[in-house]
């Protein structure tokens, strides 16, 4: 939602446009998405956002650096449109949209054959558009329990499509809920008793949820529909004409939600919130009004709460595992004092995962503030009132996400919360735990600098570690793991839940987790690997860690018990493959330096390594304990050290 | 419609259709049809009719939408409506 825009006219759009286009023709496809990415947002009036839909489809095709994306969409309505906006929003986050449509009315028998076209095609997503015609049929009041019943059956039918997609290709899995009427027969009482059109669309979207097989997960229409307006949203020539959904209005918006879905799939989500103070978290400049006179809270008029209202939802935020750092020119301990000191403050010094309160450019200090906390710049936002700070950071770190803020702080969250930038697919525990460890790792950062050598420092970290097979209780971490971490993992691959469920039951892999705690906390899970017997080698198909725990030996830790699993499989050897990509330079050389013998199979796929397990010595980590062995790991045996 | 009239809607719809489908080489007629203007699909029926819509400041019916099948028609339908151009 872009809250106030210029009034532009044709002529406008004609040469921003243009821009694009002509970068295009120039051979510079990079350059036409950046012309584009300034002009897509919500108030772009719809005939500029067909048509940009039209040159992405141009872009896409001539674009050499982007990520191919399969998705198959099963729809009962006409979803060509929609696919094209979508092609938009992807090309902007990088990605190409490859879209095989199901022909409308055969995806239910597509599903259920394991060779149709559907399967053929190898989607990595499949989304199931469910439409809300499947549950309009005009009743009477008294038939209610008829209306529950059909729900039910609906998404029950719902469900057991998803689980047979997930079966037959282990793709994720999305289904959309259904918009309610515009338009209702009972009037007000229509979503308040059984029979109800709109009744059975809240009862339908409130079932479909705990209907659906783990992995599964629901696109909120209904949500987009309200917020868009039901009466501008529902378009009845179009259904009559065309089986469109929704109006044409409605569908950059839709396939914009869509977009950031889908990113969250892959792994892109935006982790942290990077914060200005002065007239960002609070009304007036510290350093000229004083903590006392700080417009903040109640106290401080319409102004103030707008300032305390932005802090609770920054701190909700904060709860579900989006971390917030503070960027601002200011006094580093008054900055403090007032986070402390004033009765208006919702965020406390806790609430934060890192500070930069000082006088550098906040370019350099974004930069550090990555390295402190081991994300990248491209998983970071910046919120900050000063237009002059927002362009120079846009300037410097093109992969940071620059909110535009309005003028007007009531408008803050509605800035912030549009971009949709931290959606994830589900909230697990450690997610909840996150604030925790970031917290945790800057005490021990503290402890790093007392601590006069590392050695001294590793003991004194008193590290505990535990690790097992996966299970159910922990299979979603260890998921999101693997799609999350792009530094340390060797081999960057991602796998759906779906599929990681498939690989577990099928006994030819070993799933594990590893998860460290240490005398300032618990880290949770920190490490996923995914070990693949082939005769007598146990391939490394997969190991991921988390950046929190970089250089403190969990990685000889973890080595090690590959080392054991496999050799209680039989095996003589274990490989392992990097393949590189812009991120994962870390471990570049951590095979070489465990010792392993690059391999004289030629892979255009990254260098493969092996290690002999016949001859080779592992040492385990000197600082890390082995303090039990979770549940569900299939090895109970020590004598490997 | 007089003739300069309907020679100023088709220039009008000239535009919009340059505009819509990123192409400054369609040239209009009364008699331009789907099958001439490659990119007028049926997928592109909907959106460039919402675009027309918006242009003339009128409301094609369900009807209408499956009756307009070329420049002809869509411009029939426009002056029903007493589009001004």
């Amino acid at each position: 939602m872009t809250l106030t825009s210029p009034t532009r006219d044709a002529r406008f759009w004609r040469s921003e446009l243009s821009n694009a286009m002509r970068c295009l023709e120039a051979g510079d496809a990079a350059g036409a998405v950046e012309a584009l990415r300034t002009v897509a947002n919500a108030a772009t009036p719809t005939s500029v956002q067909l048509q940009m839909s039209r040159l992405a489809g141009r872009i896409a095709m001539q674009h050499p650096n982007l990520l191919e994306l399969r998705i198959a969409f099963c729809a009962d309505c006409t979803v060509g449109d929609l696919v094209a906006a979508l092609r938009l929003r992807l090309l902007l986050e990088g990605w190409c949209l490859n879209a095989h449509i199901v022909p409308i009315g055969t995806w239910r028998q597509q599903v259920y054959e394991p060779v149709s076209p559907l399967y053929q095609f190898r989607p990595e997503l499949v989304w199931v558009f469910v439409e809300s015609s499947a549950l309009r049929t005009e009743r009477s009041i008294a038939s209610g329990d008829e209306a529950i019943e059909d729900v039910r059956n609906l998404a029950d039918e719902l469900s057991v499509y998803a689980q047979q997609i997930q079966n037959h290709c282990g793709a994720q899995v999305i289904v959309n809920n259904v918009s309610p009427p515009a338009w209702r027969v009972l009037g007000n009482l229509d979503g308040n008793i059984p029979g109800g059109v709109a009744h059975t669309v809240q009862l339908f979207n409130s079932e479909l949820p705990r209907y659906l097989p783990v992995g599964a997960v629901v696109f909120d229409l209904a949500y987009l529909a309200s917020w868009f307006g039901l009466s501008r949203w529902e378009d009845r020539r179009l259904w009559l004409h065309s089986r469109h959904p929704f109006s044409i209005d409605a569908h950059a918006e839709v396939a914009s939600a869509m977009a950031r879905l889908v990113v969250a799939s892959k792994g892109r989500s935006r982790k942290c919130i990077v914060l200005d103070l002065d007239n960002t978290l609070w009304g007036g400049v510290l350093g000229d009004d004083g903590i006392e006179g700080l417009a903040l809270g109640p106290n401080g008029g319409a102004g103030g709460e707008a300032f305390a209202g932005f802090q609770s939802w920054l701190k909700a935020y904060a709860a579900r595992g989006v971390l917030l750092a503070i960027c601002s020119k200011n006094d580093a301990t008054l900055a403090r004092n007032a986070f402390e000191q004033h009765p208006g403050m919702v965020l406390s010094l806790n609430d934060i995962a890192a500070f930069r309160i000082n006088w550098h450019n906040k370019a350099d200090n974004i930069r550090a503030l990555a390295a402190e906390l081991n994300i990248d710049l491209s998983s970071m936002v910046f919120v900050d009132d000063n237009p002059a700070e927002r362009a120079l950071v846009r300037q410097e770190l093109p992969e940071v996400e620059i909110v535009e803020l309005s003028e007007d702080p009531s408008d803050y969250i509605a800035c912030l919360a549009s971009g949709r930038w931290f959606e994830s697919l589900t909230i697990t525990p450690d997610d909840l735990l996150r604030r925790q460890a970031y917290r945790d790792n800057a005490a021990r950062r503290a402890a790093s600098v007392e601590a006069s050598n590392l050695p001294a420092y590793l003991h004194g970290l008193n590290m505990q570690a535990t690790w097992g097979g996966v299970d159910d209780s922990n299979l979603a971490r260890f998921t999101q793991l693997i799609n999350k971490t792009n530094q340390f993992h060797l081999t960057t691959t991602r796998y759906s839940q779906a599929e990681v469920s498939a690989l577990q039951a099928g006994g030819q892999h070993w799933l594990g987790c590893f998860s460290l705690r240490d005398r300032f906390g618990d880290n949770g899970i920190v490490a996923a690997v995914i070990l693949n017997f082939k005769d007598e080698i146990a391939w490394i198909d997969t190991w991921a860690m988390s950046c929190r725990v970089f250089a403190r030996t969990m990685e000889d830790f973890t080595l090690l018990r590959l080392v054991m699993v496999a050799r209680q499989r039989g095996c003589i050897a274990l490989r392992g493959r990097f393949r590189p990509t812009a991120k994962n330079l870390v471990v570049a050389n951590l095979y070489r330096d465990f010792g392993a013998i690059p391999s004289h199979r030629l892979s255009e796929d990254g260098v493969i390594w092996d290690f002999d397990l016949l001859s080779h010595t592992f040492k385990d980590s000197p600082y890390i304990v082995e303090s039990r062995q979770m549940i569900g790991g299939n090895l109970k045996t020590k004598e490997d050290t | 419609m007089t003739n300069l009239m309907k020679t100023a809607m088709l220039l009008k719809l000239q535009g919009i259709f340059r505009d819509h489908f990123l192409d400054d080489s369609i040239t209009l007629a009364a008699l331009s049809s789907p099958e001439e203007i490659e990119a007028w699909d049926s997928l592109a029926h909907i959106s460039l009719l919402t675009v027309v819509e918006r242009a003339f400041g009128v409301r094609f019916s369900a009807i209408e939408m499956g009756e307009i099948v070329d420049v002809g028609t869509l411009m029939e339908a426009l002056m029903r409506k007493g589009a001004n151009h």
